[in-house]
C-alpha cells in the first residue's frame, strides 16, 4: 500500500467516524433529554405537509408566541434587539389546565426554574417568540387522520416538550392525555 | 498471450491491417485468415471498453435509484418499531458504504466503485441524520438539514473524485438557497470548494469523460451563482430560467460536435452531454407543475426568446446532422422535442397539450432508443432509452400523490431493472459476437 493510498484511507477513516458522529451525537444528546428532562405541555395548531428525506409530519405551532412583559421585567426585555431575532432564554410556567406559560424572557442563561432557548424580536410592547421545534415526524398513512384529529379537538391538543437545560426535545402530541399516534391509529383502523 | 491481457487497440490495428499485409504478400492468405480468426475471439472474449464505460453509467445510475428508494423507506417512519430498530435501519446504508469505501480506496478500483461508494455514503448520511431527526422529533427546515448533509459531502467529492456527489450537492445547494428567504452574498463560499475541484479536475484532464462529466455537473452551480448574484427576491423566476442553463449546456456541446466531429459518439463525451441536455429539458416540461409555472411566471421576454431559440436551435442542429450524415441513429424524439418547444409555447400556452406532447415526446424517445439498441446492437442507446424511460416513471411518482413506501419500493425496483437490463443485453450482444465468430 503506497503512502497517498494510506493517507486516503485514513482521511476515509476520520470522515466516517465524523460522519458518525454528527447524527450520532444528536442522538445521545436527545435521548438524555428524553430519559431526565422536565415535561412542559404546550398549546398547539397543525396540519401534514411532506419533507423528502424524513417523510410525513405535523407542523407543531406552539404557543402561547407573544409575551407583553410587566413593569417588574421591562428592563430585561428593553435588551431584545428590535431589528432581528436574537436568542433569549423562556422562562417558563403553568397555566391552570397545565399549559405552558412565559413568566419572563431573559438575554442571559437563568439559574434556576424550566426554561428554553428560543429566538425572539421586540415590536412595541410586545415580543413575538419562534421555538426551535416545529415538527412532528408520524406514520405516512397516519399524518393526514392525525391533521383532522388535531382541527376537531384543537383547545385540548398539547404538544408535549421536554426541557433539559435550555434544549427541548418534542416528546409526544396528546390529545385529552391520549398521545395522537395512538388515536390517529384507531380512526384509521375504524375506516 | 490467453494469459497476459489482451492490447484491444493494438488487436483492432492488427485486423484493420491484414488485408493490407495480405495485399502486399507480407502473409499468405491462410496465416491472414488464422490471425484474424484468433484476434477475432480473443477480442470477444473480451471486456468491450466501451460497454466498461457503459457499466460506470449503470452501477452509478443503479446506485442513486437504489439509494433514493433506502431513503424512502427510511421517510415512511416505522413509528411501530421501537426507535432502537429505527436508528440501526436509518444507519445501514452508512454502515454498508464504510467497507466499501475502504475496499475502494485500498484497492484503488475504478470510477464505478468509486462513484457507488461516493453515492452510498452520501446517502448513508443524509439517511441516518434524516432517521435521528425522525425518531427524536428534530425540527429544522430542510434548507438546516442540507447545510449539515452538505458539509459532510464535501471530503467525499474529493476523496472519490465523486462527479455524482458533486452534482447532487451542487442541486442540494441550488435547492438550499431556492427555499431560503434572503440570499447572502457569504453563500458563496459554499460553492467555493466543489467549483474549485471540479476546475482543478477538469483542468488536470482536460479530455477524459470525467471532466465532460464534470462539465455537465457545474451547470447548477453557475445557476446558483447567478441566483446569488441577482437574488431579485422572486424564486420562482430563478427556478424557471434553469432552462436557459440546460440549453446553453445543450448548445455548448452540441457545438462541440462540429470540432471533434469526426470522434465517433462512443468516445466523444460532447454529443452524450447534447443529448442529456436535450432530455432534461423534455423531462422539465413534461411535469405539469413546471410547464404552468412557465407559462405564468414573470419571465423577461428575452429570456423566454432565448430559450425557445436555443431549444429549437438545439433540436434542429440534431435532426440536420442525422439527414445530412445519412446517421439516421441521430434522429432522435428527444431533438424534436427542442425542435418543436417554442411552437407548442407560443400556439398552446398553459394547457395540458404541450405537457402531453413533451410527455409524448420523451416517452417516444425512451423508446425509439430501446429499438434502437436492438437493431444497432447498441449498449449506450440501450442506457440513454432507459434513463429517459426511468426518469419519466421517477417524475410520474413524485407528482402523485403515492405513499412513500410503494415510491421507494418502486426506485428500489427500477434500479434493479436498470442493472438487470445491463447485464442481460451485455451478455445477449457477447453471445451474438461468438456467434458471428464461428
Amino acid at each position: 500500500m503506497n503512502s497517498y493510498r494510506g493517507i486516503k484511507v485514513i482521511a476515509f477513516a476520520v470522515l466516517s467516524v465524523v460522519c458518525l458522529a454528527v447524527p450520532i451525537s444528536q442522538a445521545v444528546k436527545y435521548c438524555w433529554i428524553q430519559k431526565h428532562g422536565e415535561v412542559v405541555k404546550f398549546r398547539m395548531e397543525g396540519f401534514d405537509p411532506r419533507d423528502i428525506f424524513r417523510g410525513k409530519y405535523v407542523t407543531v405551532r406552539l404557543s402561547p408566541r407573544k409575551y407583553i412583559p410587566g413593569k417588574d421585567n421591562a428592563a430585561e426585555s428593553e435588551q431584545i434587539s428590535s431589528q432581528e431575532y436574537q436568542t433569549v432564554y423562556a422562562v417558563l410556567g403553568k397555566d391552570d389546565k397545565g399549559f405552558a406559560t412565559i413568566e419572563s424572557l431573559s438575554v442571559r442563561r437563568p439559574e434556576h426554574g424550566t426554561y428554553w432557548k428560543v429566538r425572539a424580536i421586540r415590536a412595541k410592547d410586545k415580543i413575538s417568540l419562534i421555538y426551535p421545534l416545529d415538527r412532528f415526524y408520524m406514520n405516512e398513512h397516519l399524518a393526514g387522520d392525525a391533521e383532522s384529529l388535531i382541527w376537531k379537538d384543537i383547545q385540548n391538543t398539547a404538544a408535549v416538550v421536554r426541557l433539559k437545560d435550555g434544549t427541548g426535545m418534542l416528546d409526544d402530541v396528546e390529545i385529552n392525555g391520549v398521545p395522537l399516534a395512538r388515536l390517529a391509529r384507531e380512526m384509521a383502523g375504524k375506516k | 498471450m490467453s494469459k497476459e491481457k489482451l492490447n484491444v487497440k493494438c488487436a483492432h490495428w492488427l485486423l484493420d491491417e491484414l488485408p493490407e499485409l495480405k495485399a502486399q504478400s507480407v502473409i499468405d492468405e491462410t496465416a491472414a485468415n488464422r490471425l484474424e480468426r484468433y484476434y477475432r475471439e480473443q477480442l470477444s472474449s473480451q471486456p468491450d471498453q466501451r460497454w466498461k464505460r457503459l457499466s460506470i453509467v449503470t452501477g452509478i445510475l443503479g446506485a442513486l435509484f437504489a439509494c433514493a428508494g433506502l431513503a424512502l423507506i427510511v421517510a415512511h417512519n416505522w413509528d411501530e418499531l421501537p426507535a432502537a430498530a429505527r436508528l440501526a435501519m436509518g444507519f445501514l446504508p452508512f454502515a454498508a458504504g464504510i467497507p466499501l469505501g475502504i475496499y475502494t480506496l485500498l484497492r484503488d478500483r475504478g470510477i464505478a466503485w468509486q462513484e457507488s461508494s461516493a453515492i452510498l455514503m452520501g446517502m448513508g448520511i443524509a439517511s441516518s441524520i434524516a432517521v435521528v431527526s425522525q425518531v427524536y422529533q428534530l425540527g429544522g427546515e430542510l434548507p438546516a438539514f442540507m447545510r449539515i448533509w452538505m458539509i459532510l459531502m464535501i471530503p467525499l467529492i474529493v476523496l472519490f473524485r465523486s462527479f455524482t456527489v458533486q452534482m447532487f450537492y451542487s442541486i442540494a445547494f441550488f435547492v438550499m438557497i431556492v427555499n431560503l428567504q434572503g440570499i447572502d452574498d457569504v453563500y458563496i463560499l459554499w460553492l467555493l470548494p466543489v467549483a474549485g475541484y471540479a476546475v482543478w479536475e477538469m483542468w488536470k484532464h482536460p479530455e477524459s469523460i470525467r471532466a465532460a462529466l464534470y462539465r455537465y455537473a457545474s451547470i447548477p452551480i453557475i445557476y446558483s451563482l447567478i441566483l446569488i448574484l441577482e437574488d431579485q427576491g422572486d424564486h420562482l423566476q430563478g427556478i424557471m430560467t434553469l432552462p436557459i442553463s440546460v440549453l446553453i449546456a445543450g448548445a455548448l456541446t452540441v457545438y462541440g460536435t462540429t470540432m471533434k466531429g469526426n470522434v465517433p459518439w462512443g468516445k466523444n463525451p460532447y454529443p452524450v452531454c447534447g443529448f442529456l441536455s436535450l432530455a432534461v429539458l423534455a423531462l422539465i416540461f413534461s411535469y405539469p407543475d413546471n410547464w404552468y409555472h412557465y407559462s405564468s411566471c414573470f419571465l423577461p421576454g428575452w429570456s423566454r426568446a432565448v430559450c425557445s431559440i436555443l431549444g429549437a436551435g438545439a433540436g434542429i442542429w440534431l435532426i440536420a446532422g442525422a439527414i445530412m450524415k445519412r446517421q439516421w441513429s441521430r434522429l432522435l424524439p428527444v431533438a424534436m422535442a427542442g425542435l418543436l418547444f417554442p411552437g407548442v409555447y407560443l400556439f398552446f400556452g398553459n394547457n395540458l397539450l404541450p405537457n402531453l406532447i413533451m410527455t409524448a415526446l420523451t416517452l417516444g424517445s425512451g423508446i425509439w432508443l430501446l429499438l434502437l439498441s436492438v437493431r444497432c446492437r447498441s449498449m449506450a442507446a440501450m442506457n440513454g432509452g432507459m434513463v429517459l424511460i426511468l426518469a419519466l416513471a421517477l417524475e410520474w411518482f413524485c407528482a402523485s400523490d403515492l405513499p412513500i413506501l410503494i415510491t421507494g419500493l418502486s426506485f428500489i425496483v427500477m434500479g434493479l431493472l436498470f442493472g438487470g437490463a445491463n447485464i442481460g443485453f451485455g451478455i445477449y450482444l457477447k453471445k451474438i459476437v461468438r456467434e458471428e465468430v464461428k
